[in-house]
């Protein structure tokens, strides 16, 4: 029960009138910028990060977790309006979600997929309150080998369990190694690859870059179709609420989606999207008549919004105790947890368990705001989906450039956000995934490091990687994963030329 | 061209200049067992890797490509166009942003974004979006959350 205690601990830091009011402005913000067509989670989150700039630690952190969660409830009202998901981790709530809306039943998909969301949030935080402890206090244990090993299968899974090219995912990781090692080397103190620049002295500010590659980038990407226009009819959307016999039917597939979609999310490179689709999938496989399913089935939205929120609450594991995100959205939050001074790990656990728990206890204030705000205010919120995006997406830009100059009060700043947001885009049309990048940009200097002091302690010795059981065991994984991801890839190829034969 | 082709020669290019530049660094006498060139070796080693094995696979691959890549500058012009104009306007942001004052240039980088998007039209709307675009923003950091903006030549 230690783990209740530190929660009411958290709780104490986060109740007050001030802070509440913030997860108000945080939600309802994140829910809009996430539910914008063509500007995803990640995005949503980078461009909001300025914020916080001028709050208390405490206060920024949990209006930065109610703008991640408010981007997540978020991404999945375009889904269901207009059947444009905001990422990829609302693709499986268009499945029935818009079908729902063509039959004229969009009220009822909203508000079902905000319960669904609601309840997957509140079950995979239980989860979370009890797993955490257990899950900091292992990592505690780990020495520099056991840590590089953790980072080198963590990175190595976020190229092999995403879709896409193995190699391509690799060349994104090697860049942002990379960049990460551009400034001042830690421990000897020798200028690496600054090109003589004194703004790289420090090192590429990575929230600059994630700004550049995710909002900047993102904004290029939607000039080709910058006359589009959504139009909706707020007036079919009916009443925000479910029936009786609804909830009978969704009630289960949430909580069987809710801690599948949990245990996916605490997995590095897995995460949301495909929560939500394995939770889409089960629940077709189990349900009485499939061939409902996609047509409007009403727990066809239940079952993916229970799990994409739930991964959503499961990321914050690897996040929180051991400092390493799995995706490109929890990449940003830990770049904006970072620049608040905070720095996620086992050792903050022991160190300012305040602040910790602050950020559990207000995932559950911000899940109970946003059901409120998504129920009681999702009408008007939609009705922003009428705004063009010739309008749209100079503001994103505007914001991406704002929040950058806020950072380090440095022009030179507004080059490296360009590059990055040409870096971004270039990647983009050749498709290599942008996360791997971001991430070994962010985790970068901690590999390198922990790398380093493994070895000084092992006096240059490359066994003591293999020496330790944890750190032996990671790596084999790695290696698995590795091995078994370009075995597919081959054979996938060679399947593709046999049909072209 | 394809999409491997080309990924595959980026990094090639990466790494290969990386890892020079890794083996041009002066190696210092204080610090570590390991030293600062034994990590970056090891990631320019791994971009080559990669950019070998992506254009190992375009060349082995039989049968039609199926990853294209598509960089016709003739119809694209414009879309790239805008794509340039924004960095450089962006760039010029920077430049002014500090003397003239946050005010002002957001109201000229945002106008001349708008109207570089909008192939110049709209022109009243985009007036209207860009001058709200920055006194609300500055409304908000500046003056509800506090944040330092440069008042430039609005400091009277």
């Amino acid at each position: 029960m230690e783990a209740l205690s530190y929660l009411l601990i958290g709780f104490q830091e986060v109740l007050t009138p001030v802070n509440l009011f913030w997860v108000l402005i945080g939600g309802v913000t994140g829910t809009i910028i996430g539910m914008l067509p063509g500007v995803g989670p990640a995005t949503g989150v980078a461009v909001l990060i300025p914020l916080t700039y001028g709050m208390n630690p405490t206060t920024a952190l949990i209006t930065m977790a109610a703008i991640y969660y408010g981007a997540m409830f978020g991404g999945s009202r375009a889904s269901i309006m207009i059947n444009t998901p905001g990422d990829a981790a609302s693709i499986a709530t268009c499945f029935d979600g818009y079908p729902m809306t063509r039959n004229g039943e969009a009220g009822k998909a909203l508000a079902i997929s905000a319960i669904a969301s609601f309840v997957g949030g509140c079950i995979s935080v239980i989860m979370l309150v009890f797993l955490t402890l257990p899950v900091a206090d292992l990592a505690l244990e780990f020495g520099p080998a056991e840590m590089f090993a953790l980072l080198l299968f963590a990175l190595t899974a976020t190229v092999t369990l995403s879709q896409g090219s193995i190699a391509k995912g690799f060349v994104a990781l090697s860049l942002g190694f990379m960049l990460s090692t551009i400034g001042i080397d830690a421990q000897t103190g020798l200028m690496r690859f600054t090109f003589g620049v004194t703004a790289l002295q420090d090192g590429i500010d990575f929230l600059v870059a994630m700004i550049g590659l995710y909002a900047v980038a993102e904004a290029f990407r939607n000039y080709a179709s910058i006359d589009r226009r959504y139009r909706i009819d707020v007036t079919s959307i009916g009443k925000v609420m479910i029936s009786r016999q609804d909830m009978k039917k969704c009630l289960m597939p949430m909580l069987r989606s809710s801690p599948l979609g949990f245990i996916i999310g605490v997995l590095p490179g897995m995460g949301a999207s495909v929560a939500s689709m394995l939770a889409y999938a089960t629940e077709k496989q189990l349900n009485k008549n499939p061939e409902r399913f996609g047509k409007g089935a009403i727990e066809g939205v239940a079952a993916p919004e229970a799990a994409n929120n739930g991964a959503s609450s499961g990321a914050m594991i690897p996040l929180l105790t051991l400092g390493i995100p799995g995706s490109g959205t929890t990449a940003v939050m830990l770049g904006a947890l970072m620049m608040l001074g905070v720095k996620p790990g086992p050792v903050l656990f022991q160190q300012h368990p305040e602040i910790a728990w602050g950020v559990i206890a207000s995932i559950i204030i911000g899940n109970v705001i946003l059901i409120v705000i998504n129920l009681g205010l999702v009408v008007p919120i939609v009705k922003l989906l009428n705004v063009p995006q010739r309008i749209l997406i100079p503001m994103i830009l505007g914001l991406g450039f704002l929040g950058t100059y806020l950072l380090n009060y440095s022009a030179f700043d507004f080059l490296l956000l360009s590059v990055f947001g040409l870096g971004g885009y270039i990647m983009s049309k050749l498709e290599v995934p942008i996360p791997p990048l971001v991430l070994a940009l962010i985790l970068g200097s901690n590999t390198e490091q922990s790398f380093r002091r493994a070895l000084s302690i092992s006096n240059g010795d490359f066994m003591i990687f293999l020496q330790k059981p944890i750190s032996l065991v990671l790596i084999v994984l790695a290696i698995f994963s590795l091995v078994y991801s370009i075995r597919r890839e081959v054979r996938s190829a060679t399947k593709a030329e046999d049909v072209v034969a | 061209m394809t999409k491997n082709l080309v990924s595959g020669i980026i990094s090639l290019i990466f790494g290969a200049v990386y890892l020079f530049m890794t083996l041009m660094l002066p190696a210092p006498a204080i610090g570590d067992h390991t030293g600062p060139k034994m990590f970056p070796i090891l990631i320019g080693v791994m971009a080559l890797v990669c950019g070998v094995s992506l254009v190992l696979s375009h060349v082995l691959s039989k049968g039609p490509k199926s990853d294209a890549l598509s960089i016709k500058i003739g119809p694209n012009r414009v879309l790239y166009g805008k794509i340039v104009l924004t960095v450089l306007l962006g760039i010029l942001y920077g430049l002014i942003l500090d003397s003239v004052g946050y005010v002002i240039s957001t109201f000229l980088f945002m106008l001349l974004l708008i109207a570089t998007i909008n192939n110049m039209k709209r022109m009243v709307e985009n007036l209207i979006v860009s001058l709200g675009f920055s006194l609300l923003t500055y409304t908000v950091f500046s003056i509800l959350l506090k944040l330092s903006l440069p008042r430039g030549l609005l400091s009277f």
